[in-house]
């Protein structure tokens, strides 16, 4: 397996090749899904939201895609562009759920537990503090408490992290199911993740 | 939140004011008023006897927290008889206009019968209208109309997303839910109901259901707050995710056989530690 330094470098060197179509990337709103049906419904849920001006790109219901994107995705997040990389837990098999813990760790640096039953309710407390229904299983995140945006009881289950030009949202539960079933309070904090991602979160 | 119970509440022998000060010294920031249902509060109460009852609550240090009423089980809005529907729409307009004597900006109505006579259509269309109209009274007086679902009883609205389509039908903002968390029976989740129609929300009765009892036989399907099968945790919950900040209304049906005071005292703690989310 390759290591985080490894795989960064083969980002940023592979950066020159394949510049030129991420330099058009790095510009919009775009939405990644997986063939699975919950990938399909959450990108249907996130179309809805209005797209803003800077680079976002939603990664829904990450699976196979997007493990494979990882590396990719991550040379975009230098040049500029936000990921909201949104978690498909019950979808994944033992191995994949692996396979995702360890792309996550090597090329995001980010650290999950493993899935839970969350209880009905998922707390925003960034962009904006709102109540929004959880989805399934959730995953634990380990990181900063200054960069944890939700949480189920204790327990973070979304953060935040910039890296060079821009960042990532991670979130531990999916949303986008939620903006399919038209839920207000997952539409405003969708909405707020997307025009806000580029500032600063509070420090709590 | 703010605490609130029925005058209906009040133990039989006892006056409107030894309920109020009952109501008030088991700790209720304000009184559900029953157009109808005690004889403080009837019809033919005039609206110099209103100003005193409004000056009797204030003076036992309560508000009003929302004008309901007993009668539309018998003169319903949706009713096929002329006469039933015209007395609905008085009752209702009384409601309004007492409501803005007591300083209050909310009523409650039950609108809508289903019955083997009366199709679920015909109760539809009518009852609509008959909002529309009264919906326009309710704005320029400024008071909420609060539609109360009473799933299992009026055979009408019975999901959320009906009635969610049913207000969008009615096309008024002064008119909305009063939602009961106890009528939901086995039709569905108090939770899910606040979820869906939280902005509509005028008020929120609080009750509990044994739901395998049903609306039938010699025992109240309704019980006390925290000793049925809501699942109250939850609800607390969905009230914060919609933002709902204002009165909780007990409505009790099963009385205590003994000390019918103590009913008042149990549901204002059972409120309190409702409203604490120490659950």
């Amino acid at each position: 397996m390759q290591t985080r330094r490894q795989l960064l470098r083969q980002a940023l060197t592979a950066g020159v090749a394949i510049h030129t179509s991420q330099s058009r990337t790095a510009r919009r709103f775009e939405i990644l899904s997986e063939s699975t049906a919950l990938s399909q419904e959450s990108a249907r849920g996130f179309a809805t939201v209005a797209a803003p001006h800077h680079a976002v790109i939603v990664v829904c219901g990450a699976g196979e895609k997007a493990l494979t994107a990882a590396p990719h995705l991550f040379h975009c997040a230098l040049q500029g562009a936000w990921l909201l990389w949104e978690s498909a837990l019950h979808d994944l098999q033992p191995f994949q759920f692996r396979q995702l813990q360890s792309t996550l760790r090597t090329v995001f640096d980010i650290n999950i537990g493993m899935p839970f039953h969350p209880g009905l309710y998922i707390e925003y407390i960034w962009p904006k503090p709102a109540v929004t229904r959880s989805f399934l299983e959730a995953v634990a995140v380990e990181c900063n408490p200054a960069e944890v945006i939700a949480r189920h009881a204790a327990t973070p289950v979304a953060m935040r992290r910039r890296i060079g030009r821009g960042g990532i949202v991670f979130l531990g539960s999916m949303l986008g199911p939620n903006l399919y079933a038209e839920e207000p309070e997952a539409y405003a904090i969708a909405t707020n993740l997307l025009y806000s991602s580029r500032s600063r979160p509070p420090v709590l | 939140m703010k605490r609130s119970i029925g005058d209906n509440i009040f133990p039989a022998k006892m006056t409107f004011e030894e309920g109020l000060h009952l109501v008030n010294k088991a700790g209720y920031d304000g009184i559900e008023l029953w157009l109808g249902d005690r004889p403080w509060f009837q019809m033919k109460t005039t609206a110099a006897q209103v100003q005193q009852l409004r000056r009797q609550i204030a003076e036992a240090g309560l508000q009003v927290s929302n004008v309901s009423n007993s009668l539309d089980w018998e003169e319903n809005v949706s009713s096929r008889e002329p006469a039933k529907r015209a007395a609905a729409s008085d009752h209702i307009r009384r409601q309004i206009e007492t409501a803005q004597i007591f300083g209050c900006d909310a009523i409650l109505v039950v609108a809508g019968l289903v019955t083997p006579d009366t199709p679920y259509n015909e109760v539809y269309k009518r009852t609509v209208d008959s909002l529309q109209h009264l919906g326009e009274e309710a704005a320029a007086a400024r008071v909420k109309i609060g539609v109360e679902n009473c799933c299992a009883e009026q055979k009408f609205l019975l999901s959320p997303r009906e009635f969610k389509l049913f207000l969008s039908d009615v096309g008024n903002p002064w008119v909305g839910i009063h939602l009961d968390v106890g009528n939901i029976h086995d039709t569905g989740f108090a939770e899910q109901w606040i979820e869906m129609l939280g902005p509509h929300i005028t008020r929120i009765h609080l009750k509990d259901v044994l739901k395998h009892r049903g609306r039938c036989g010699q025992e109240s399907v309704y019980t006390n707050i925290f000793l049925g099968d809501n699942n109250w945790r939850t609800i607390r919950d969905a009230l914060t995710k919609v933002g709902y900040d204002g009165w909780l209304i007990a409505e009790m049906e099963a009385r205590y056989r003994y000390a019918p005071d103590q009913q008042v005292y149990d549901t204002a703690a059972a409120m309190k530690r409702f409203i604490s989310g120490e659950l």
